[in-house]
């Protein structure tokens, strides 16, 4: 009892001296502010690629149709409609859009020659250069233009293959609705089981990855703060067993204020995963992240050394953790970066007992690393 | 004057001292960089590696097994989707590993229950539940075949009903048999319904050169990380000493400055190098760059703006930890709202403007300019004045309260 008092003391007197210091809170405090601006700014157009749509003949209904599906509907791509072919080249040459779609003034007569002879001159794409989501968003403009497609193929196959010879749109439209499956095809589900549902915005989405990128860079910090307290003699006076898990203490003190602004800049910026999932996340990474810092600070014990390392860390994990993008690159190197283990348990309820391993190894580790660091320094 | 150069050329000492650990450490930034370009797949040289998603389930059955071959070998979506079968378990496995963008497990009886009109839902199953910006790609993708297929399957019961109702002689199962071998075909025919033109862009970047200005941005912004021993061990004393000595703020700061400077020079010319050698050696060509010394040199006033930025961040920020979190988050932010990780076209119209009026998106101008051989806006210099007077203003006043 008397030693758990002991350690919460020290560990309050750890994070009230960081506490003090205006900037190390200002600092904290404009994370969740970034993740509040940037959840406002969510609700605005925003999108994976850009691309401006261009009826020829505003009259087409086919075009209209086209048009109005992928300007209404709820996309990563954001689509915008512009008047004049001329300005939507001049859009694309300009960068202000990906692409542009332009679609034929005889749209509905491009897509009934294109169910007979498959081939026709329905869309112009304008792009500046080809790549694999202008190529998927294709797929999303053959969707938008598909009800018309089929409709278009129907129709021949009826008048044509069937033999039944020319129908009245009317009764074509007849039999191409007679029986309306309004059932879902597909259910969306994450790895855990649960319903898998729409991120809010594509603009908040590395928050999370970000977020868990600021505690290890807190820890980080910290290290750098008890090498120095170290090599001026801060602690001698505490027992040999003592001294080895402070530094530890003194980078969790540091983490943790760190971590709950990414937990309160999450839950602004609506990437939060739920408040028990995120507590049990909050539990393990705390200790998972101190420890590698403190293991990073054993195995690199100078204090330039350790300093020139964490940019190093920070691009590491920058690029091999799915922060911005999932590269998917040297899955034996992300697996030993921490910020992995949390996005994985945050996205998968399973991976918890992975980050709770995760965290025992590292402290195994860090603990060994301790001890022959102390060894070797004869204490 | 005199205690000017003697300061500057104390504080190139210490600068000395750190530089093979930062010219070490800049190596190995330079490194990373180039190995996250190579990921990017800039090059046009290169084949763009396809989306690639797991199919699972009963994909043995005979209607799925071919619509997977066909889609696998006559589709035009074979080059930018590509559908994997393998059982769940593996497919969970790749998911975790970011191997595929999600899976589809297709349920027992699914084409059966698709001719009879009997819906059994494929389950479609994501890492992220949306978090990632590729999942919610491949997500919509999904979602689109999904639409179409259902699409198709309204017109082919209505082939059947028209069939059965008003050709007698006509099996209506054959009917739709046929009606389904047409859409295939047609649907393999849909890029025939496109005319694609690629227009010249006189006036913008390549996706390589885009990323090239980003990830350089984002280097020099992750790279005054390292030099935090350099900052976070300045002796404030020094400062009131010197201003007693006659060597005021704005001498102090240009001293400092001035071999921070010269630090990151170094870092910036050792990168440029190590770069430009690893991409002409693993062949990543950017249209725009007629040679990495030009590019070097015109990021110059860009390199010198953030590293006043960053200077005034170390000044600004008392202590180690909110040093780092400081140079961090700024970089991040920065680096995210000036289009360094997604092309700045993602951003809303309001937070495009904002972000190229920040540090960060002047420096990206800069950048830009100089792949594009125009004239660069003088906003740089402007911030990096700012900079340096806000430094000053800040040292003063520290010595003016006597803070150490």
């Amino acid at each position: 009892m008397k030693k758990l008092r002991r350690f919460f003391l020290w560990y309050a007197l750890l994070t009230r001296r960081l506490l003090r210091r205006p900037a190390y809170v200002a600092v904290l405090l404009l994370v969740p502010l970034f993740a509040l601006a940037l959840s406002l700014f969510a609700g605005q157009d925003s999108g994976v690629l850009t691309i401006a749509l261009c009826r020829e003949n505003p009259d087409d209904p086919a075009a209209a149709a086209a048009v109005a599906r992928l300007t209404e509907g709820e996309s990563v791509l954001r689509f915008y409609e512009i008047h004049d072919p001329d300005a939507a080249r001049e859009a694309v040459r300009r960068g202000q859009a990906d692409a542009a779609w332009l679609f034929a003034g005889d749209l509905e007569a491009q897509l009934d020659r294109f169910a007979r002879r498959g081939r026709a001159d329905a869309v112009t794409v304008l792009q500046r250069e080809d790549n694999i989501l202008l190529q998927l968003a294709r797929e999303k403009l053959f969707a938008a233009m598909y009800h018309e497609t089929s409709f278009a193929i129907f129709s021949d196959y009826l008048s044509d293959g069937l033999g039944a010879g020319p129908l009245e749109r009317a009764e074509r439209s007849r039999w191409y609705d007679s029986r309306t499956i309004s059932e879902r095809m597909l259910r969306f589900e994450t790895l855990d089981g649960a319903e898998s549902t729409r991120s809010g915005s594509p603009l908040t989405a590395p928050l999370r990855g970000l977020m868990a990128l600021l505690p290890l860079l807190c820890g980080m910090a910290s290290g750098l703060y008890c090498t120095r307290e170290e090599r001026e003699g801060c602690y001698v006076w505490l027992p040999a067993r003592a001294r080895r898990f402070l530094p530890l203490l003194s980078h969790t003190a540091a983490i943790v204020p760190a971590a709950l602004a990414g937990w309160l800049a999450m839950a602004l910026g609506g990437v939060s995963v739920g408040f028990r999932r995120e507590a049990a996340i909050f539990l393990l990474y705390a200790p998972a992240a101190a420890c590698f810092c403190e293991l990073i600070r054993c195995l690199c014990p100078r204090e330039e050394h350790y300093g020139a390392l964490i940019p190093v860390l920070t691009v590491a994990m920058l690029v091999f953790c799915p922060v911005f993008a999932d590269l998917a690159l040297l899955p034996a190197l992300r697996l030993l970066l921490p910020p992995t283990w949390a996005l994985r348990a945050a996205w998968d309820a399973a991976q918890l007992a992975g980050l709770a391993l995760y965290a025992l190894v590292l402290f195994a580790l860090t603990a060994l690393a301790a001890f022959v660091r102390q060894k070797r320094r004869g204490l | 004057m005199r205690r000017f150069w003697i300061y500057a050329r104390l504080q190139l000492r210490r600068a000395a001292l750190l530089a093979p650990r930062m010219l070490a450490v800049t190596l190995l930034l330079a490194v990373l960089t180039a190995t996250a370009a190579l990921l990017l797949r800039a090059g046009e040289d290169k084949a763009p590696e396809p989306v690639r998603i797991g199919v699972t389930g009963d994909v043995r059955e005979e209607t799925v097994a071919m619509a997977l071959e066909l889609l696998q070998s006559m589709d035009s979506s074979r080059f930018s989707v590509r559908f994997v079968p393998m059982d769940e378990r593996e497919a969970a496995r790749a998911l975790r590993l970011g191997q595929i963008g999600g899976y589809a497990v297709v349920p027992e009886g699914f084409a059966y229950g698709m001719m009879t009109g009997e819906h059994r839902p494929i389950t479609y199953v994501t890492a992220s539940g949306g978090a990632d910006l590729g999942a919610e790609v491949t997500r919509e993708l999904v979602e689109t075949i999904a639409a179409l297929v259902l699409e198709t399957e309204n017109a082919v019961y209505g082939a059947q009903d028209f069939a059965a109702e008003r050709l007698p002689g006509t099996d209506p199962y054959a009917a739709g048999d046929a009606l389904v071998v047409r859409y295939a075909m047609r649907v393999m025919d849909r890029a025939r319904l496109f005319e694609l033109e690629t227009v010249s862009a006189t006036k913008e970047l390549s996706l390589a050169a885009y990323y090239l200005c980003g990830l350089s941005l984002v280097f020099l912004m992750l790279w005054p990380i390292g030099c935090t021993p350099l900052f976070a061990g300045r002796n404030r004393e020094l400062g009131l000493l010197l201003q007693a000595e006659g060597l005021g703020a704005a001498g102090q700061i240009l001293a400092e400055f001035f071999s921070y400077m010269l630090l990151m020079l170094l870092g910036i010319l050792v990168a440029g190098l190590t770069a430009a050698l690893l991409f002409g050696h693993f062949g990543l060509s950017v249209p725009e760059l007629k040679g990495a010394p030009g590019f070097l040199l015109g990021a110059l006033p860009a390199a010198l703006m953030l590293a006043a930025l960053q200077f005034l961040l170390f000044e600004l920020a008392e202590g180690v930890i909110a040093g780092v979190l400081l140079q961090f988050l700024n970089a991040v932010a920065q680096g995210y709202l000036a289009g360094c990780f997604y092309p700045a076209g993602f951003f809303p119209e309001g937070l495009r403007r904002f972000g190229a009026a920040l540090p960060a998106g002047a420096g990206f101008q800069v950048l830009r300019a100089r792949l594009l051989h125009e004239r660069a806006s003088p906003a740089v210099w402007l911030w990096l004045l700012l900079f340096l007077a806000l430094a000053v203003l800040l040292r003063r006043r520290r010595n003016r309260e006597g803070r150490v």
